[in-house]
């Protein structure tokens, strides 16, 4: 993207009023590594998002709320019980683009890397956008489509809401990529909630090898119900994902890209079982 | 038609206006001030022969747009020894031949020094996954991690927590 202006709010109100002034032409603009991916638009304006006092990880009631411009190596370095983000944040390379990328951008324009959705799909997280009054919304629903399609000029994300992480909730989260520096070939998450031996709630989604982060479904309904038993993973996943839109890329054909898709699925779901019997990885 | 703005920088620890586009990297203002010892390697943030210091982290200047450093500190190789009297892991770099084209090396050490001005004996983990933001095509990597150990037992007073 090729910014003809740059503006340096410092304050919500002033940044807001900014982007609705600019309309199609304005951006949020908060790490900016995201813009090199971002096709040229006449006029497009830079609104620097960073020194509005939205960064920060604050405890809630139950879980965590993360201000849209903490950066990745915030994620990673703050420690809770309870908090996971700092095992999806620590695998998005490199430092470097950790030390600037934000939360809020890593989840207001979804590409086929982005990995944050993904934990905040499976563990039914929340997205605070503010249009003047915060409103929180689903992760389940916000990430359904491009974020930044139901945007209104203005709008911003200020917040990520999600819980605490403890038995009888567990989370896995797995990444394939060819060097530690390069983007996800395949990521996959997944949250299960134990009701004594039963699997109350499975939560599983995927992206790298999908076009964009998904819910696998499918394999949420095959899962849910039934015992515990890992042994049963491998075939809801097999049943559950032949029918998704599975992308080879960097020399990976389609099909290697569905196996990987498998293998990496059932790893977390493994993982997620696991930390909800409170056993240690 | 691309507004000129004024911006301030702490650079190299000199405060310094600057007439900036929106659209200029943060690389480009370094290199057209005479700043050449930031390399411009592949543009998109994954090589890390940029790299500077911005308000204490190591970022990569190609991906970083000049007014993102509007009213913050900027440090960059410039800063760190000169060719008489260079910083010890510039020293070690050059006497365990952890240096041969060069070209990554002005990174990698603002990229270290990041890391040891926060950390001054860091794990190997560690060290191995700040490399990972630093490409070298030259090395293999094996001399910069002697220059490295080398370089945190001269520095932090204590034996490295790994070996060599
Ligand atoms: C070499 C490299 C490798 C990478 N690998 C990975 C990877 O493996 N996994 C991964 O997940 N990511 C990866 N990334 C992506 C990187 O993490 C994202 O570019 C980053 O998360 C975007 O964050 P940002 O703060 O830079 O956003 P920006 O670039 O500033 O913005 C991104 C988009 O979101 C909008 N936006 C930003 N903040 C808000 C807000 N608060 N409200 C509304 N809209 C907003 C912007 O307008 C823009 O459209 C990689 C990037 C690079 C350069
Ligand atoms: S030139 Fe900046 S990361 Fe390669
Ligand atoms: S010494 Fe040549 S790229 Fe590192």
């Amino acid at each position: 993207m090729r910014f003809v202006d740059f503006l340096i709010p410092e304050t919500l109100d002033e940044a807001r009023a900014a982007l609705e002034a600019l309309g199609d032409r304005g951006y949020a603009f908060a790490g900016g590594t995201a813009f090199q991916y971002v096709s040229d638009r006449p006029g497009a304006t830079a609104v620097d998002i960073t020194r509005l006092g939205l960064r920060g990880i604050d405890q809630t009631d139950g879980g965590f709320r993360v201000g849209a411009t903490t950066t990745l190596t915030d994620l990673v370095r703050y420690q809770a019980d309870g908090w996971v983000l700092d095992r999806v944040a620590t695998r998005i390379p490199t430092h470097q683009v950790r030390n600037v990328s934000t939360v809020g951008g890593n989840i207001s324009r979804l590409f086929p890397w982005s990995d944050l959705p993904l934990a905040l799909l499976v563990l039914e997280g929340g997205v605070v956008i503010s249009d003047g009054e915060e409103q929180t919304h689903a992760a389940l629903e916000f990430f359904t489509a491009q974020p930044l399609n139901r945007f209104g000029h203005g709008d911003l994300v200020t917040a990520v809401t999600l819980p605490a992480v403890s038995p009888p909730l567990g989370f896995g989260f797995k990444k394939e990529n060819i060097t530690n520096a390069a983007f996800a070939l395949m990521t996959g998450a997944a949250a299960i909630t134990l009701d004594g031996e039963r699997l109350a709630k499975v939560r599983l989604a995927a992206n790298g090898a999908l076009a964009v982060p998904q819910r696998l479904t499918a394999v949420e309904d095959a899962l849910e119900g039934r015992a515990a038993d890992p042994s049963l993973f491998a075939g809801a996943v097999e049943d559950g994902i032949g029918g998704l839109d599975w992308r080879g890329r960097e020399g990976m054909s389609d099909e290697f890209a569905r196996h990987l898709g498998g293998v990496i699925l059932c790893d977390v779901l493994e993982q997620a079982l696991q930390a909800a019997k409170g056993e240690a990885e | 038609m691309s507004v000129e703005k004024a911006i301030r920088i702490q650079l190299n620890g000199e405060s310094r206006e600057f007439n900036v586009t929106a659209g200029e990297s943060l690389l480009a203002l370094l290199r057209r001030s005479g700043l050449t010892g930031t390399k411009r390697g592949c543009e998109d943030g994954a090589c890390g022969s940029c790299t500077v210091i911005m308000d204490g982290a190591a970022v990569n200047a190609c991906i970083t747009f000049a007014f993102q450093a509007h009213e913050r500190e900027v440090w960059t190789i410039e800063s760190i020894g000169e060719y008489d009297d260079p910083s010890p892991l510039q020293k070690a770099m050059v006497e365990e031949a952890g240096v041969q084209c060069g070209f990554c090396i002005p990174g990698i050490v603002m990229s270290v020094k990041a890391l040891l001005d926060e950390i001054p004996n860091p794990t190997h983990e560690q060290i191995l996954e700040n490399l990972d933001g630093n490409y070298c095509r030259c090395t293999g990597y094996e001399k910069i991690e002697d220059a490295l150990h080398r370089t945190i037992a001269e520095t932090s007073g204590e034996e490295p927590q790994w070996t060599r």
